[in-house]
């Protein structure tokens, strides 16, 4: 009898702790990451098989391993793409072609250029051009500050994404030890393990991770390249820097030593560090490359052309040089500099440049890894357009330094002229045919090539000397110095003459830094002289030359003008964005998948948990009825012995 | 399959959110007007519609180009026809004075009205537009290219550039004339040959038409005609010194002919006369005609030697007269090229604008049957949550 009593007691108390289970599991319905609970249940026996109650056995935690490692899995991919599209999108609006304004700057510069061709005394066209100058100098310099802008933001989130993973990595080590100690004492630490399961799938949001399993109920966890960032109940921490060349982009590193910068992937982190590599750093050296091209041709052409005021085209704009960063632990002394040589081969992107055991110098190009060997000379190489020059000191092996051709030209440009007179609309050299000529020929174009030469520098304002070519008949001529026109002195004579062929520099050798062309079948005897275009106010060939660059193809090898450059930038960035949106949509796809199946398993169903109730609370009444007839046997029993 | 309540609830707010996302694009493209709105969008029609909205910011630069050429065309046009004008004005200033009746009178108001007619055409030749610069300076546009020095001769300070302007990628064309072309490098005579009497003639011989009558012929030397008799010529050729016909006998109303040159001589030469032929040379129209206003200073009658300046200077107006229709020809033909520029460029621009229409403008029926279909189905997924929301065992005990 007193084990019914027992039996009884037993029930009542196992499913006073099932009820109190439904209601744990009720009340943790909205709790993100919480597995549902199970009180396993043993029957108890005396020796030999007689029943004896029941007994509570693990509070079991029902709980899908795999699916929560898919879940990780998808959500470290769905946040970087999530991270790495957002950054990419904020790029995006800013640089398209309606909000970024570039398009309309480049064009009004143009077409200034083109309305000063058309009229080329007006003062208030001049006056436009040197504004419309401005304005394209201030659009590269509000679209660089934009993405410097966008970088250093993204600096700061990178630090504090580090700092959010090194606090994840600390709390899942004390979990580890807590559940260590829990695991001790017998009891599975249910809602511990789904802490630390929260845990790691915050910290999967932020970082590729791997999880392994060290049968002591603790867990270790690495980054998806292998650095240890907790071990049982130790901690890891990364870290960051400044790039190690001094420059913006920050470098991870781990234990305080290794730059681990470029294994990291996954997560916020990755996604961050993605979006500075692959899109804010490019379109910073495109941008500077368009600069650089529109800057370098601009300048070649306004140098040859000739100012309202009879002077030599100056500078239009001016760019900052590139410079060649070094490492601070460089032993060696060698120091760089950096020109631009062929603005058609230049590449966006970043170089570095390594010295070997053999003092070879080893460059490859970031954007695609490929490394060249520019060898041990003395130089200057030249490579994807740029000149390298060794300016001074020696390298030691192991010295690296980093070129950042486009990197900080958009935010360095300067408009050079001030004075709207100072806009070279003319050509240098006036040329004309004796007015006594028989032949029909004609004086073409004439191109200056060398604003330096003697020609032009003895004397300003005029040629030194100026030249005239008399055809001896129609197929030689001869090269006249045309100082004193009524006697001009022969400099090199019986000169043959190709028509369409340059008449500069002679067979003589004779070149004074321009280039002039004859068509047409001149006569024995016909003039044709050249004379700096003093006066020529009129004149709008260099502006037509200058107008004609929007449309000219100066990059990629000539196949690509500035906006054509800008906007395949746009495209590859809108690619980007696209494929970044498609990538999150699948992550977020499989994400969804396992989260469903991990709540399928381990989520709570109310109507489960309300017919559970119903059913323990069935069971408690049984059970307490057992109770009550254990006690009425007992009283009859009672009383048949107390009316004896 | 079991299912958590959280299940539900997320997979309903997933629906909802796709939903909503979708619905938000397209409110996006109906308040546009734009199937695309950034490069993501569709980054290849991107790259499209971006390069022919250059195309036509460019094709919106070459209309002002060819509005302004347009312009510079039309009032050259009018300036030429005016100096034309004035050219046939001065043309029969020259052949009135040739009139045997004029008498020292006559010949005056003829000077007088040759001078006014030459300072006329200089004017215009000096014709500034509004911007003050000159029409014919070539490049020196702000330097007044025609004077007269010191010494009385005509000098141009221009050059001989002309203007280019560019219509579109491909064209360009010459919206100026230079000075030089228009009124400096004008032959004499006709057909590259000049002939002159000379003014020491004491006979009425009279210089007409020089010919080409056999180009093959032709040396390009000077000659000398001396008449040793009032019927009888040597031919002789200054630049080689030969004798090239003697004692030819001269017939009235007859042609002379030698090495190629046939000149018509009426009059009646006198012994002892000579005439010259050679190759034209160059003098600018001003020259020409002030030299024959010089040549009426004190004239009290029409004399062979006025006569034959006249014909000169007529010979010399002529060929002015002759540029000046070559070049009206020219800005002609070049003002409809200018038309057909523009036509082309406005048939361009009508294309570009269709195709950049095509790639990026939204078709509204489509959107707005999108739109209701959009509403249709969040409103759908948003009942069935609510209704979902409701069902629990829990609403039973």
């Amino acid at each position: 009898m007193a084990d019914i009593f027992s039996i009884g007691v037993s029930a009542l108390q196992t499913f006073s702790r099932q009820l109190e289970t439904t209601g744990h599991n009720i009340a943790n319905v909205q709790t993100p990451g919480f597995s549902r609970q199970q009180v396993e249940l043993n029957p108890l026996a005396h020796i030999g098989g007689r029943g004896a109650g029941v007994e509570i056995g693990n509070i079991q935690r029902i709980f899908d391993g795999i699916a929560t490692d898919q879940m990780r899995e998808a959500a470290s991919s769905q946040a970087e793409f999530q991270t790495y599209g957002s950054v990419l999108e904020g790029m995006e609006s800013v640089l398209s072609e309606s909000s970024s304004g570039f398009n309309f700057a480049v064009n009004d510069f143009f077409d200034a250029i083109n309305d000063l061709a058309n009229d080329p005394v007006s003062g208030s066209a001049r006056q436009i051009v040197l504004s419309k100058g401005e304005e394209l100098v201030n659009r590269f310099e509000l679209l660089s500050g934009h993405l410097l802008q966008e970088e250093n933001s993204l600096n700061q989130q990178v630090i504090s994404t580090v700092d959010q993973i090194n606090t994840l990595a600390t709390d899942i080590a004390n979990i580890n030890g807590a559940i260590l100690l829990a695991s001790g004492q017998g009891a599975e630490p249910s809602d511990l393990l789904d802490e630390r399961d929260r845990k790691l799938h915050e910290l999967s949001q932020l970082i590729r991770i791997r999880v392994t399993d060290q049968g002591d109920g603790t867990l270790n966890v690495f980054t998806g390249s292998g650095q240890v960032l907790a071990l049982g109940q130790r901690s890891f921490s990364l870290g960051t820097q400044q790039g190690q060349f001094g420059q913006n982009s920050l470098d991870i590193t781990y234990a305080g030593i290794s730059i681990i910068t470029s294994q990291l992937e996954g997560g916020e982190l990755g996604g961050l560090l993605r979006a500075g590599q692959e899109a804010i750093g490019p379109e910073l050296s495109e941008l500077g490359r368009i600069a650089m091209a529109l800057v370098d041709t601009v300048n070649a052409l306004h140098n040859q052309g000739l100012d309202f005021q009879g002077a030599l085209g100056g500078d239009f704009f001016s760019r900052p040089e590139i410079q060649a960063k070094q490492l601070a632990s460089n032993t060696g002394s060698l120091s760089l500099s950096i020109d631009v040589v062929d603005l058609g081969a230049l590449q966006a992107t970043d170089y570095q440049i390594a010295v070997n055991a053999s003092s070879q110098l080893l460059i490859t190009r970031m954007s695609d890894g490929a490394t060249t060997n520019l060898g041990s000379g003395a130089g200057p190489f030249s490579f994807d357009g740029l000149l390298i020059t060794l300016d001074s000191g020696t390298a030691d092996p192991g010295d690296r330094f980093l070129i950042q051709p486009g990197r900080d030209m958009a935010n360095g440009l300067k408009m050079l002229l001030v004075d709207p007179d100072q806009v070279a609309a003319a050509a240098v050299i006036s040329g004309s045919a004796g007015i006594n000529n028989r032949g029909n020929g004609n004086l073409s174009s004439v191109r200056v090539t060398d604003v330096a030469n003697a020609a032009f520098t003895t004397t300003a304002g005029a040629l030194t000397p100026p030249l005239a070519i008399r055809f001896i008949d129609g197929s030689s001529y001869e090269l006249l110095d045309n100082t004193n026109p009524l006697a001009p002195l022969v400099l090199e004579t019986a000169i043959p003459y190709s028509a369409g062929g340059d008449l500069f520099p002679t067979p003589g050798g004779i070149d004074h830094g321009y280039q002039a062309q004859i068509s047409g079948a001149p006569q024995g005897g016909d003039i044709f002289s050249f004379a700096y275009n003093s006066n020529g106010v009129g004149d709008n060939q260099n502006a037509l030359a200058l107008a004609g660059l929007s449309s000219s193809s100066i990059l990629e090898g000539g196949s690509e003008s500035f906006l054509g450059a800008y906007n395949n930038m746009l495209a590859e960035l809108g690619n980007r964005v696209f494929s970044a949106e498609n990538n999150l949509g699948v992550f977020t796809a499989l994400y969804n998948q396992a989260e469903s199946r991990r709540d399928s398993v381990s989520g709570v169903n109310l109507d489960e948990e309300a017919s559970n109730l119903l059913r323990f609370q069935q069971a408690y009444e049984a059970a307490a009825q057992v109770i009550r007839i254990a006690d009425s046997l007992f009283d009859t029993l009672l009383n048949a012995v107390g009316n004896r | 399959m079991r299912i958590s309540n959280q299940q539900f609830i997320k997979s309903a707010l997933v629906a909802i959110q796709d939903q909503s996302a979708q619905l938000a694009i397209t409110q996006t493209q109906l308040a546009t007007g734009m199937r695309l709105t950034k490069p993501s969008d569709d980054p290849s029609a991107s790259v499209k519609s971006a390069g022919i909205r250059q195309f036509l910011s460019q094709l919106e630069q070459f209309d002002r180009n060819t509005d302004a050429a347009a312009g510079h065309l039309a009032l050259q046009d009018g300036l030429l026809s005016s100096l034309s004008d004035l050219l046939l004005k001065a043309r029969n200033s020259v052949i009135q004075a040739q009139n045997g009746i004029n008498d020292t009178s006559a010949l005056a108001g003829l000077r007088e009205e040759l001078t006014q007619n030459l300072d006329q055409i200089i004017n215009l030749a000096n014709t500034q537009d509004s911007n003050g610069e000159y029409f014919f300076a070539g490049s020196k546009s702000l330097t007044q290219p025609f004077f007269r020095d010191g010494t009385g001769q005509y000098q141009y300070a221009g050059d001989s550039y002309e203007r280019e302007l560019a219509l579109s990628k491909q064209r360009r064309i010459t919206t100026g004339i230079s000075g030089e072309q228009l009124f400096m490098r004008l032959e004499t005579g006709q057909n590259g040959l000049e002939s002159n009497h000379n003014p020491a003639n004491t006979g009425t011989g009279l210089v007409g038409e020089t010919l080409v009558d056999n180009p093959a012929l032709l040396t390009g030397d000077q000659y000398s005609i001396n008449f040793t008799a009032a019927d009888t010529y040597d031919i002789t050729n200054l630049d080689t010194g030969a004798l090239v016909a003697s004692g030819v006998p001269f017939v009235q109303g007859g042609d002379i002919l030698f090495d190629g040159v046939r000149l018509d001589l009426g009059g009646v030469p006198a012994a002892g006369d000579s005439f010259t032929s050679g190759p034209a040379q160059v003098q600018d129209i001003f020259t020409s005609i002030q030299g024959f206003i010089d040549s009426l200073v004190g004239q009290t009658m029409v004399t062979t030697d006025l006569a034959n300046s006249a014909n000169r200077t007529l010979e010399n107006i002529d060929q002015a007269m002759e540029r000046m229709v070559t070049e009206q020809a020219r800005l002609g033909g070049k003002r409809v090229a200018v038309d057909d520029v523009r036509d082309a460029n406005a048939t361009m621009r009508l294309q570009f604008q269709t195709s950049l229409s095509e790639i990026e403008d939204l078709d509204y029926v489509e959107a707005a049957s999108r739109l209701s279909q959009q509403s249709l189905a969040l409103e759908a997924a948003q009942r069935a949550l609510a209704r979902v929301q409701n069902l629990s065992l829990f609403n039973f005990i």
